[in-house]
């Protein structure tokens, strides 16, 4: 059965050019990515409000080189420190839709790469 | 050529490795990646060629590790790509002497390519103007271009190296063809301001109503004509060296305004208010006797103590001694080699009438005879005959004149058999019994 992906790589696959290249990047996301979300998970049980915006940041480059669109609108929407505050009252669905949203990229990128 | 190195510090190890392998598409980069303002900093002594710098690090702000970074070396671009689309932090960081600022978005990888091929284009460009420089400055290190060993052109070597060292106004004197302008050359690129601009202006050459927006540069509108602002002479040498040759022929006006300037150090532009420093260092040349037109009332007497400076003397060319026959081998091997010509020698013959001849015109006329007598020669080596002097001829009719006092004659007479027999000192004074020292004496006194 057929799925949709939630990623695009082809402005991916445009910069680094080769195989190997998209193997490597794509393994650094799939590593380096999950940390960040920990970091996400944990800092909002204990209110860091700043601390999320930074991890939303940090976040950011990496979900918008890898043109998970679905996520676009919402990772901008905590990644500022007063952006935080503004959203206080739907932060944990924001990060649990990031969450389960990058968990199935991940799942995906594993499959497809044979990570 | 040194690598092109490119430091990319980003703390996202995905966006850095896609950073790391964009700009590495270019074969000429050679990409270091870094995940810490502190990793960076301790590598920095490597001296990166630029720095694409995230400006959220987990260890310090970007600002601060921009600051560190100008602090090392202020020459090192660096770009900024940072995820903040904020304009007043992006407005700090330019204050701060960042490159550019790129926010993370699709494009940036784009930008920063571009970026990065322009500042290597700017740095090919200033390496190659240093390598110039360089260049420039070899061929004017002193003992390059002032030719001789006499002990007079060794005293001129030794009033050189004091004018290199200090910033003091050095006043050049010394008749036509003696090598103002080399001297003014050589104490520019062998100073420390030897890398800034080296500005010279013929004062006679530029007539006196154009003088002074020439020197002062003017603003829009100053006059009919001035459609764009223009920078004066002064501020194009910046700190560098501007040389006014021939500053005895500036008119009285003007040398009030040049005294002015050199006196507080800055000037206004011709219909500007703003008042602009002058950094540059003054040499002047001339080859009339300012002390003497100061006498007469043609050279400011304020201005003249204010120009002394360091006076430095060149010597006529007919009172070096053996240096004329120094400069006219090395003219002519010059003139050779520029020629593809086989080089020649100087026959005894040729030495003893080279330096017999009183040289008018200097070391520039020497130059000009050897080449014509490399080229009339038709054997590896210059004979007399192959020289011939050309100052301009006299009349030889000076005793039809108007009657003239005995001591108008005697200078007439000695002209007349100096452009009789080619300025040869020794053969005139032979002719006439007298000594070769008052032909030399009435030369140097301008009587002949």
């Amino acid at each position: 059965m057929k799925t949709n992906k939630l990623y695009d790589l082809r402005q991916l696959i445009d910069i680094v050019g080769d195989e190997d290249g998209l193997q490597k990047m794509v393994t650094i996301f799939v590593e380096s990515t999950p940390r960040i979300m920990d970091d996400l998970n944990e800092n909002l049980l204990t209110n860091n409000f700043e601390m999320i915006a930074h991890n939303a940041h940090k976040m950011k480059a990496s979900i918008d080189m890898m043109k998970i669109v679905s996520l676009h609108d919402v990772i901008r929407k905590i990644d500022k420190p007063e952006k935080v505050l503004e959203n206080k009252t739907d932060l944990k669905e924001i990060v649990g839709f990031i969450k389960i949203t990058l968990d199935s990229v991940f799942a995906d990128l594993k499959k497809e790469f044979s990570l | 050529m040194n690598p092109f190195k490119v430091f990319v510090v980003e703390d996202d190890p995905f966006y850095g490795e896609m950073l790391k392998y964009h700009i590495s598409l270019n074969p000429d980069y050679v990409v270091e990646k870094f995940e810490t303002g502190k990793d960076f900093l301790h590598n920095l002594y490597k001296n990166p060629s630029v720095i694409s710098l995230d400006y959220s690090l987990p260890d310090m702000s970007g600002l601060d590790v921009l600051k560190k970074v100008k602090e090392f070396n202020p020459e090192i671009p660096v770009i900024i790509v940072s995820g903040q689309e904020d304009v007043s932090t992006a407005v700090i960081l330019l204050k701060e002497g960042a490159y550019d600022y790129f926010v993370k978005d699709d494009d940036t990888k784009d930008r920063i390519w571009n970026a990065l091929k322009n500042i290597r284009e700017k740095v090919k460009l200033e390496n190659q103007i240093d390598v110039l420089k360089e260049e420039i400055g070899k061929k004017y290190k002193f003992g390059n271009i002032i030719k001789g060993n006499s002990p007079e052109i060794k005293h001129i070597f030794a009033l050189i190296e004091k004018a290199i060292s200090t910033n003091i106004i050095v006043s050049i004197a010394g008749e036509t063809g003696t090598g103002k302008d080399l001297v003014a050359k050589a104490i520019h690129y062998n100073s420390p301001r030897g890398k800034h601009p080296y500005i010279a202006i013929n004062v006679s050459a530029i007539p006196k109503e154009l003088i002074e927006s020439e020197l002062f540069g003017f603003e829009k509108g100053a006059f009919t004509g001035a459609n764009t602002r223009k920078l004066g002479k002064f501020e194009e040498a910046g700190k560098g060296t501007l040389f006014l040759d021939e500053v005895g022929e500036m008119d009285l006006n003007m040398q009030a305004k040049l005294l002015r300037v050199l006196q507080e150090r800055e000037l206004t532009r011709i219909g500007g208010h703003h008042l602009v420093k002058v950094e540059a260092r003054i040499l002047v040349a001339t080859n009339r006797n300012l002390a003497e037109e100061v006498q007469k009332g043609n050279f400011r007497q304020d201005l003249y103590y204010r120009l002394l400076g360091l006076p430095i003397f060149l010597p006529p060319l007919r009172n070096r001694g053996n240096d004329i026959l120094i400069l006219a081998k090395y003219f002519t091997d010059e003139f050779c080699e520029e020629n593809n010509i086989p080089k020649k020698t100087i026959s005894q013959h040729a030495q003893e009438k080279l330096l017999g001849y009183a040289y008018p015109g200097n070391a520039r006329e020497l130059k000009a005879m050897m080449e014509l007598a490399t080229v009339m020669s038709n054997t590896p080596v210059i004979d007399d005959t192959d020289i011939s002097f050309s100052s301009p001829n006299r009349s030889n009719d000076f005793l039809l004149d108007a009657e003239d006092s005995l001591v108008g004659y005697n200078r007439k007479i000695i002209r007349y058999f100096l452009d009789k027999y080619d300025n040869n000192i020794i053969k005139v004074a032979r002719k006439l019994d007298i000594g070769k020292s008052t032909i030399y004496r009435m030369m140097k006194n301008n009587e002949l």
